[in-house]
């Protein structure tokens, strides 16, 4: 028996969680939703996801503050983060990179991209 | 306007347009794969159409962001050496199959190498815009010449169609964004009018400039002068 890959989708677009979440449930995972910075943090820390994929921009807290505390958090220290950005932020990318973050995709994004870049950071382990 | 608030806001409004745009382009690729169920011919045409407007969005957020950033100064590009030979013979080849389609003649006229220093894509990007706008501008059986020399300290691009030309009152707002000349629109010519904006954002980003010469019945020249890479520099 294979172990269920858990991904965490935080982004404040609730179609746009909707997609990442049909992709990568056609192919197997079990994907969590958070719709600001905080509630991602608090789902990380509880549920321990293999993948976060984070929005920069999101109320509350933001992608790098996100990155930043499963970052410090030894329950998430292992978690991948991929960052959503749009490309106007790429001085952003740099800080998420700083912050901890293992990849990033530009929005918009193919879902068969985003999720052949979460096959590729759990693979890098 | 502080430049760090202008900075938010650019980013602010990109994000908030582009995240819309991920959703539509993500569904219909989702829908194309079949994934969710077998499409009919008129669904896929359908969804052709809305993924071909998706993009068509996209590329206009992409230049409107660009040029607001652009007069803000607030572009950066990186320096590497150019041919701007090479840029103006890709440009033509890439809009080949345009111009033969209306039998437009394109004759070229490009030195040697003529290097200047900037960012490759960049640069291709405004030299395919100027190329690809002259073909379309001009009509049936005509022609467009492209020339490359370097000319005292500078590389000088230029781009002539024989379109019925620019009214010479039209001229200074040509490559403002979304000017589009009244002959553009009468002739029924598609354009947002943001090409030429995004052109002379990237040349003028460069330290070059665009001149346009017309004299409103034979065809408009665009002329881009950027200076040459210093030997030895």
């Amino acid at each position: 028996v294979t172990e269920e890959r858990v991904v965490l989708i935080a982004d404040d677009d609730a179609d746009l969680r909707g997609l990442v979440v049909y992709r990568l449930e056609s192919v197997g995972f079990r994907v969590l939703e958070a719709e600001d910075g905080e509630q991602a943090i608090a789902l990380a820390l509880e549920a321990q996801p293999d993948v976060a994929i984070v929005d920069l921009m999101m109320p509350v807290k933001n992608g790098i503050e996100v990155t930043r505390a499963l970052r410090a958090d030894e329950r998430t220290a292992g978690t991948r983060v991929i960052l959503l950005t749009s490309r106007a932020q790429e001085a952003d990318i740099a800080s998420g990179f700083e912050a901890g973050a293992d990849d990033y995709v530009t929005k918009p994004f193919s879902p068969q991209e985003l999720q052949a870049r979460v096959n590729a950071v759990l693979a890098r382990r | 306007m502080s430049e760090s608030e202008l900075d938010r806001v650019i980013s602010f409004v990109s994000h908030e347009l582009r995240t819309p745009i991920a959703a539509i382009l993500g569904y219909v690729e989702e829908l194309r794969d079949e994934g969710p169920g077998p499409l009919t011919d008129v669904q896929r045409t359908f969804l052709e159409v809305v993924d071909r407007n998706g993009r068509r969005l996209l590329s206009l957020v992409t230049d409107l962001l660009f040029v607001a950033q652009a007069d803000a100064g607030r572009t950066a590009f990186s320096r590497e050496r150019v041919d701007l030979m090479q840029v103006a013979s890709d440009a033509v080849a890439s809009v080949g199959p345009a111009a033969a389609a209306k039998n437009v003649e394109l004759s070229t006229a490009l030195d040697g190498a003529v290097v200047v220093d900037g960012e490759p894509e960049r640069l291709a990007q405004a030299a395919d815009s100027l190329v690809a706008n002259a073909v379309k501008i001009t009509p049936e059986n005509g022609r467009v010449d492209v020339r490359v020399a370097a000319q005292e300290r500078e590389g000088v691009l230029e781009v002539r169609d024989t379109s019925i030309g620019t009214a010479p009152e039209e001229l200074p707002s040509l490559s403002g964004p979304f000017y589009r000349t009244v002959a553009a629109s009468v002739a029924g010519v598609p354009g947002t009018g943001l090409g030429l904006a995004v052109a002379r954002a990237i040349v003028e980003g460069h330290g070059g400039r665009v001149e346009v010469e017309s004299d409103g019945e034979t065809g408009t020249l665009f002329r881009v002068r950027l200076p040459l890479t210093e030997e030895g520099g």
